[in-house]
């Protein structure tokens, strides 16, 4: 096994490939930015003195993004969550897939290992618990819990891409990772809102979003 | 400036209020976010990109954003009091948070090696609002300036810490957009990719 494929399964799970929770969605390309950056060895999984590159940061952005996917998917199986809080954030399902598949073509072309889904909620939860998320699949009492790791999910997720903004060195993912942590953000909005009675002051109380890292 | 009621003492007293009230929390170091407490520019991260921190291209770009920030507080400044109760009082959050992404990037220049130029007497906002429809589509887009603009300058910032502290502004304002969009009727979350 590379070293590359032991970075990828040191703390994820790896399978073939498949993304997360059936077809993926057509998404539109990252624009070029507008200035260089990173060398051809950086934007790889590996950089040239050993470290990590941009694939294999982008990788760990991947496989939470896997999970999130995931996560939607088992929680509405669950079906505690129903009527307007459930339609209130049915698209992030979708809209977390569209993640996966433009994070797994980014790490497939800088040359590192994707991630697949978790291959049960069993799994899931071990890696919830890695992420020191309490919240566990198929033990969701009421609504409450369902929302509750919902926003511990997105705010894991906006965690491990500004970490990996700290870290990234190629303009093309720097900004594809930006875009996925601002629409996380609006997620963790959007389900903090349902969770706080629709209290819009409640729903984004910080001025600065950095997520759990 | 807008001009037309509200303006004045009473607006100007807003701002002083909500410029005090961030000020001193970002003194305090509250660089809060949702569930880490520091920024990079307030915890003196390590930097990745080079080992001098100095970076004019930074400077500039951190600039530019500067400004814009200060006109959307004025925007928020001249709106806030034009919006239903239970709109305003968010709005009033919106605008200290706005307020401190000025702190924020004032601390990021500083860092970079610059220096913040001064706040400017007043920052033009275009014609005020007539009714509550007008004024939530004005402040959505400021927003909608400010994510634009983050999104297209952070591939440029040279530091690393400055990048990813400019990512937890970004997070913000695309927070702010989608419940303006929220309160406007319009879906809150239309798109996976910000843009």
């Amino acid at each position: 096994m590379s070293p590359a494929q032991r970075a990828a399964t040191r703390r994820e799970l790896l399978t073939s490939g498949a993304a997360a929770g059936g077809a993926l969605l057509a998404v539109p390309a990252v624009a070029a930015a507008a200035s260089g950056g990173g060398t051809a060895a950086s934007r790889g999984a590996r950089s040239a003195d050993g470290a990590p590159g941009d694939g294999g940061h982008l990788a760990r952005v991947l496989s939470m993004s896997v999970l999130a996917a995931y996560v939607y998917e088992q929680v509405f199986a669950e079906g505690v969550l129903t009527g307007t809080r459930r339609r209130a954030v049915s698209s992030f399902e979708d809209q977390e897939r569209a993640h996966v598949a433009e994070l797994r073509r980014a790490v497939l072309d800088a040359g590192a290992t994707v991630v697949g889904p978790p291959s049960s909620t069993v799994v899931a939860n071990r890696y919830l618990a890695h992420r020191q998320i309490p919240g566990r699949l198929g033990q969701l009492q009421s609504p409450e819990d369902a929302l509750d790791l919902l926003i511990d999910v997105e705010r894991s997720s906006i965690g491990s891409c500004y970490v990996a903004l700290l870290r990234l060195t190629g303009p093309e993912t720097i900004l594809l990772v930006a875009r996925i942590m601002a629409n996380d953000s609006q997620h963790e909005a959007l389900v903090t809102l349902q969770r706080h009675a629709l209290k819009l002051a409640a729903a984004a109380p910080y001025a600065l979003v950095s997520g759990s890292h | 400036m807008v001009s037309g009621e509200g303006d004045g003492p009473s607006r100007r007293g807003l701002l002083g209020g909500a410029v005090a009230a961030a000020g001193g929390a970002v003194l305090a170091g509250c660089g809060a976010s949702s569930g880490s407490a520091k920024t990079a520019a307030t915890a003196g991260q390590t930097q990745t990109s080079g080992s001098n921190p100095s970076s004019p291209r930074d400077v500039a770009l951190l600039a530019a954003a500067l400004e814009l920030e200060r006109r959307t507080v004025d925007a928020y400044v001249a709106c806030v009091p034009l919006l239903s109760k239970t709109n305003s009082k968010a709005a009033a959050l919106w605008l200290s948070e706005e307020v401190q992404h000025t702190g924020e990037l004032i601390a990021l220049i500083r860092q970079a090696g610059g220096k913040a130029a001064p706040r400017a007497d007043s920052y033009e906002i275009g014609s005020m609002p007539r009714n509550q429809a007008q004024t939530l589509a004005l402040l959505a887009s400021f927003e909608q300036l400010q994510v634009s603009y983050y999104l297209r300058i952070m591939p440029q910032l040279r530091l690393a810490t400055a990048r990813a502290a400019v990512g937890t502004i970004l997070n913000c304002d695309a927070q702010h957009i989608a419940l303006l969009r929220l309160v406007q009727g319009r879906p809150a979350v239309p798109s996976a990719f910000v843009t």
